[in-house]
């Protein structure tokens, strides 16, 4: 399948919450929040993270940024492509 | 765009202790249930809690911390510190406590029980790992806490406390 129509989802086990202009990830594992392993997402990483619902596939994703940000499709598809698979490779996200 | 040149990222970041940033998601974390572990900072627990040690701190209902419990709370400033309660007073809405770091010659005064969020269960120091919640080390960790005003050296040649650090080969070890 082409990764633009896949949908992935949040993982549960993270926190995250909006802290001044910054999202933050904590990674909960056997119910103990590692504050030691905390991520930090800018604000485009920040709008895609809320859209991580397993509803929206990557491209509707990548459609919804370029509505309301001011950068090429080429840049956002690759930068999305790199931090999805970021995501996946810290445990923060999972294919629905 | 981040730092990485990225219009999208993800960057690992530390967070200090200190940091009011610090202070809302602990205290979220451990409202919702989940324990934390994190780096301590500062000198006010010496010795038993050095600067850089990791903490494991789990929710708490307040009416079970006692004397003795290292507990986790905010401070009038918004700050989050962890320092020993010495005496527990009143109850029900009126339940408070009065801590004191055990390295600092004087207590911070009450804390109402609607400021703490957590106790600690664990702590770490190169590999070794203490339980603060052990009987031998909440009486030697009140022992330190109540004798921090004399001269340091006064304190470690006291009998009963040099007998209990010699009979704990975990704690003289976690000491060393």
């Amino acid at each position: 399948m082409n990764l633009a129509e896949q949908r992935y989802e949040r993982n549960p086990d993270f926190v995250f919450r909006k802290i001044v202009d910054e999202m933050i990830l904590v990674p909960i594992r056997a119910d103990v929040a590692d504050m030691e392993a905390i991520y930090t997402l800018n604000e485009v990483g920040a709008f895609i993270w809320e859209r991580l619902d397993g509803q929206a596939t990557l491209s509707e994703i990548e459609a919804a940024v370029l509505d309301e940000y001011d950068a090429g499709t080429d840049v956002i598809a690759k930068d999305l492509v790199a931090f999805i698979q970021e995501l996946d490779s810290v445990g923060a996200v999972r294919r629905a | 765009m981040d730092q990485k040149g990225q219009v999208v990222g993800l960057t690992k970041k530390e967070i200090p202790c200190d940091s009011a940033g610090f202070a809302e998601l602990s205290v979220g974390i451990l409202a919702m249930g989940k324990a934390l572990r994190f780096r301590a900072r500062g000198h006010s627990m010496h010795p038993l809690l050095r600067d850089g040690d990791i903490l494991l701190v789990q929710p708490v209902e307040a009416g079970m911390i006692g004397r003795g419990d290292l507990v986790f709370f905010r401070n009038s400033m918004g700050q989050i510190v962890v320092h020993r309660v010495v005496r527990r007073s009143g109850q029900g809405d009126g339940l408070s406590f009065a801590v004191k770091g055990d390295g600092l010659a004087r207590p911070d005064g009450l804390v109402h029980a609607t400021q703490i969020s957590g106790r600690v269960s664990s702590l770490e120091r190169d590999g070794v790992f203490l339980d603060p919640r052990h009987p031998g080390t909440r009486l030697m960790g009140l022992g330190l806490a109540l004798l921090a005003p004399l001269r340091p050296d006064r304190v470690r040649s006291i009998p009963w406390l040099k007998a209990l650090i010699r009979k704990a080969p975990l704690v003289s070890r976690y000491l060393a």
